[in-house]
């Protein structure tokens, strides 16, 4: 095949006669005016595809032989044995382009890598660091009561100590689960089985949970909101938004979510009336590890891991969720989702 | 005779109690902070013996402290204790005597303690 208009299984033979694989081989421009007669093989060929006179030129980079360009047309004299001076330079030219496009393609691989190195690095440190700190206490801890039952047998059990053992065994189990939850986001694999759920008997449950007397939480939603979801990761979702919105609220600050559905989507918005979210930080807020400046770590444990979980989930729905904040007048976080459509159904 | 304490700062408070127990459960008088303001607070009525440093706190961290506690005079030698990978290097950084890295366990705790401190009072000899 000489000729291979658009063929992408075609493959040049560089030992094959005719002037595309001359060229690559002998590495000269090559011209052919009639290829029925100078290549009797190809004869039945060049007259189905109507190309009659060639032109080919050597693509190369330095020692790189990249390609061959060909250009033909149906009869001399479009082009004659002149144009082959023109044509090699269109071929030099190609080589640049493509050399240079190479170059940058490998230059973006190396920076993608460096770039998902730095951030794996960040990442385990990050997080062995968060995990070190309960697992001091219990490591110590449990040293320290074996420590007192090994100096005094009779001495009463040292119940405090135990509590204060499960609690950080507690704190580091919740570590670990987000931790994983974090890399499940990360590979894109966050959202599992998908069934029917209506997000409004979702999120007064939780409300309902995470409400108290200091804070009240109230859901405003008028009719049922159907989506096919992962009801797991939704409930985790509205959880995490809902906690926080409690958990940066001052005594009596109450959390509202609204649900509706508008345009083909499901909308929530959980909306509190919090310390509020300084407005540098508020394009990182979704990012991975980040913890808005204002946050007092002492008060608000935790690993700066929730909101990119909750994104995580949005996202892997083919949803979004977005933020804003004025500080110390609370944030609204706004959820959209994908509503379930009538007649359509994925087993997931 | 009244002793000068072991102060330990650390935000962390399940860290904070267990080591001062640790160390008054041998006999150590203990005396904590949740950050370094609240240390040097303390620092300015007292003088410890030894201070147990977290490095990474909220409102003053162990950088800070330690800036303030020099610039004030006071030269009571430091044991940085901290999860980070970079517990050496910062303890150089600030002068430390020692390092601990979480998560320690209890007898090196009590072993960097007594090299330091020397002995509970309880086990001294008279």
């Amino acid at each position: 095949m000489i000729f291979p208009q658009g063929d992408p299984t075609y493959r040049l033979d560089p030992s094959e006669p005719i002037p595309p694989a001359r060229a690559f081989r002998e590495q000269v421009p090559v011209f052919s005016a009639n290829i029925p007669h100078d290549h009797p093989r190809y004869a039945e060929y060049s007259r189905l595809v109507g190309a009659t006179t060639v032109l080919a030129a050597p693509i190369t980079a330095g020692e790189r032989r990249l390609g061959v360009l060909v250009v033909y047309a149906p009869r001399a004299p479009i082009f004659a044995e002149d144009d082959l001076a023109l044509i090699q330079l269109l071929a030099d030219q190609a080589a640049v382009i493509l050399e240079s496009r190479a170059l940058i393609d490998e230059a973006t691989r190396v920076r993608a890598y460096e770039e998902a190195t730095r951030l794996k690095e960040d990442f385990l440190s990050a997080a062995a660091h968060d995990l070190k700190t309960p697992l001091t206490t219990l490591v110590a801890r449990a040293q320290l009561i074996e420590r007192r039952v090994l100096r005094d047998p009779a001495a009463p059990t040292d119940l405090a100590s135990i509590q204060l053992l499960v609690h950080e065994a507690q704190r580091l189990k919740r570590l670990v689960l987000e931790l994983l939850d974090a890399a499940r986001t990360e590979q894109g694999r966050l959202v599992g089985v998908c069934t029917e759920v209506d997000l409004v008997p979702l999120a007064r449950d939780i409300c309902q949970q995470q409400g108290s007397e200091r804070h009240l939480c109230a859901v405003e939603a008028s009719e049922p909101v159907v989506g096919i979801y992962d009801q797991i990761r939704l409930q985790q979702l509205l959880e995490n938004l809902v906690e926080n919105a409690v958990k940066y609220s001052p005594a009596g600050g109450d959390v509202r979510v609204r649900i509706w559905h508008e345009a083909q989507q499901a909308h929530l918005t959980v909306t509190d009336s919090g310390i509020g979210i300084p407005p540098e930080d508020l394009p990182h807020i979704f990012d991975r590890f980040y913890r808005a400046n204002n946050v007092d770590d002492r008060r608000f444990a935790g690993m700066g891991l929730g909101l990119f979980i909750c994104r995580g989930i949005a996202e892997q729905h083919g949803g979004q969720i977005q933020v804003s904040s004025r500080p110390g007048q609370g944030s609204i976080f706004h959820v959209m989702l994908p509503l379930a459509r009538e007649g359509v159904a994925i087993y997931a | 005779m009244h002793e000068a304490p072991i102060l330990v700062i650390d935000d962390d408070q399940a860290i904070r109690d267990t080591v001062s127990e640790i160390l008054s459960f041998e006999g150590y008088p203990v005396v904590t902070a949740a950050n370094g303001a609240d240390g040097l607070r303390y620092t300015e009525q007292s003088q410890p013996a030894l201070i147990l440093l977290d490095m990474r706190m909220p409102v003053m961290d162990g950088w800070a402290f330690t800036y303030e506690l020099r610039a004030r005079g006071a030269m009571p030698p430091i044991v940085v204790m901290t999860a980070a990978q970079d517990a050496r290097r910062w303890a150089k950084e600030i002068g430390a005597t020692g390092h601990l890295a979480k998560p320690f366990e209890l007898h090196d705790l009590l072993d960097v303690v007594a090299r330091i401190y020397g002995p509970p009072e309880g086990l001294r000899e008279s």
